[in-house]
């Protein structure tokens, strides 16, 4: 283990100076950053999908990536916006992935952006069986499956993890408007899919 | 305002996202019209549900520790695989005129693949499957298949029949001798950072932990210290910061335990860290503002019971040194 500076521990050294350590293939700089950042990241990815197993696929992705990409890293955003964007990404990408093989999709209209965007059909047997589940989360996770990735990902990233819009633009590489466009989409059909729920 | 323009207000003020001004619009507006009050109300229900019943997985210490586990794998591979030949198609490292020479070299390559299916050699010409060896030094070979590696030939020189390669020769080794042995010890210590398998790489540390003190040299800690902060496997990690509890208590050891203290996710490993820092806590390096201020995150972040109050102990019997 090298340091420049063995008196300054890594854990109290700024992300940007990890960033700069990890570039230079110092592998615990890099691991200290993942520590400091994955919880997020997990987070998001839990909250997107439905499995622990796609949760952790998308946290290894997200850290892969950052860690052939860290060499390109410019410093023009914060690193945690960085791997925040990259985060957001790979679960659109994993999403997207995951709905081309899924067979339970119905894909019946485009919505104002032209995404596909689809009705998941109840595995049980048609929408008699959605009416009587009482299970209100689980009726929450199939009124998300009718949100194109984009706007489940804004949905969740500001219904669940309490982001700003404006923050939830930075991660999406996109104009404010059209986060808040994505988010009253899917308030919206949120609230239509629930109207009997709520 | 159009009534589609208050409808979006009612969304953003549902959002949480409405500014000052916006807010009393809307106001003035909901005291005049029910529809907009009904659609409100329908919103913010709405809200409150979503955040009572989040769907979705629990993001847990437990799935957490798991997704960590399972990426320090991933990198270790990663970080092998692009330590090799990868690392020369790095596009940020690959400069425009080595590109050139690469594309050359490979269109050459090409060729003389196109060559060798059109025209196969003939058996006489195909080099003999038995190659004899003999290792330096004093290590013996197992009677076993030598695999061959990386074979590289030097420039043919025309007129000559003679020809020159160069290549890795990897030989089962078998070695015996004393834990003491400082190139036992390299091996091991090579075995304990390098190993894919963790029993492997768990009896490796168990015999570093075997050998005597005085025989544990630089090299040696900080290939435990790395064991420590970086193995995949928590029994590894806690053997580790075993072996190092053995060697002289120093800076560099207490880095390493505030290290495993902060970041790890075993929570039995935050236990045997924080325990062998307060042990240490009486000596020379005492208890310093960097191990104080992650004492005092853990006092009240970890989610280990026994952490926090060990933490709250240790903070109260340092401060009132």
């Amino acid at each position: 283990m090298s340091l420049d500076n063995p008196q300054r521990s890594y854990l109290m050294m700024e992300d940007a100076d990890l960033v700069r350590k990890a570039q230079q293939g110092d592998i615990l700089a890099f691991e200290q950053l993942v520590f400091r950042h994955d919880k997020k990241v997990l987070s998001i990815a839990a909250r997107y999908v439905t499995s622990a197993d796609d949760a952790k696929d998308i946290y290894q992705e997200v850290f892969l990536r950052v860690y052939r990409g860290l060499k390109k890293f410019r410093f023009r955003s914060e690193f945690s916006t960085w791997v925040h964007r990259i985060t957001v990404n790979v679960c659109l990408t994993h999403r997207s992935r995951r709905r081309r093989t899924m067979q339970t999709l119905l894909l019946d209209d485009r919505d104002e952006d032209g995404e596909a965007h689809g009705e998941i059909r109840d595995p049980a047997g048609g929408p008699d069986n959605l009416a009587v589940d009482a299970d209100i989360a689980s009726r929450i996770e199939r009124a998300l499956g009718v949100l194109s990735p984009k706007q489940r990902m804004v949905f969740t990233l500001r219904h669940f993890e309490g982001y700003r819009l404006g923050e939830i633009a930075q991660m999406m590489d996109c104009m404010e408007g059209t986060v808040k466009r994505y988010l009253f989409t899917a308030t919206r059909r949120m609230r239509d899919q629930l109207k009997d729920a709520v | 305002m159009t009534h589609d323009d208050y409808r979006e207000l009612l969304f953003i003020a549902a959002s949480g996202e409405i500014d000052a001004d916006g807010r009393d619009v809307l106001e003035r507006h909901l005291r005049t019209c029910e529809e907009c009050r009904r659609e409100y109300a329908g919103l913010e229900e709405l809200h409150a549900r979503l955040i009572a019943h989040r769907p979705g997985i629990e993001p847990d210490d437990r799935l957490l520790n798991q997704a960590r586990q399972e990426f320090r794998i991933a990198l270790r591979k990663e970080v092998a695989r692009r330590s090799s030949w990868f690392g020369w198609f790095d596009p940020a490292v690959l400069a425009p005129a080595s590109g050139l020479a690469l594309g050359a070299a490979c269109t050459v390559a090409f060729g003389f693949f196109l060559g060798r299916i059109a025209f196969p050699p003939s058996a006489a010409e195909l080099p003999s499957p038995a190659v004899s060896l003999s290792p330096a030094g004093g290590v013996r070979p197992v009677e076993e298949e030598t695999r061959i590696t990386n074979v590289h030939f030097a420039e043919h020189r025309s007129g000559s029949d003679e020809i020159e390669f160069t290549f890795d020769a990897v030989t089962p080794v078998r070695m015996r001798g004393s834990i003491d042995d400082p190139k036992i010890q390299k091996v091991l210590t090579h075995a304990m950072l390098n190993e894919e398998n963790p029993g492997v790489r768990l009896k490796a540390v168990n015999a570093i932990n075997r050998q005597g003190l005085e025989t544990q040299d630089v090299e040696t800690k900080a290939a435990l210290i790395k064991a420590m902060e970086t193995d995949s496997n928590a029994g590894v990690r806690k053997e580790a910061l075993s072996a190092l509890m053995r060697l002289p208590f120093d800076a560099e050891i207490k880095k390493a335990l505030l290290h495993a203290l902060m970041s790890d996710g075993n929570p039995g490993l935050r236990v045997a860290a924080i325990n062998a820092l307060d042990s240490a806590r009486t000596g020379a390096l005492g208890v310093d503002s960097d191990m104080l201020g992650i004492l005092k995150q853990k006092a009240e972040t970890d989610d280990n019971n026994y952490i926090r109050v060990k933490a709250r102990a240790v903070i109260q019997e340092a401060t009132k040194q």
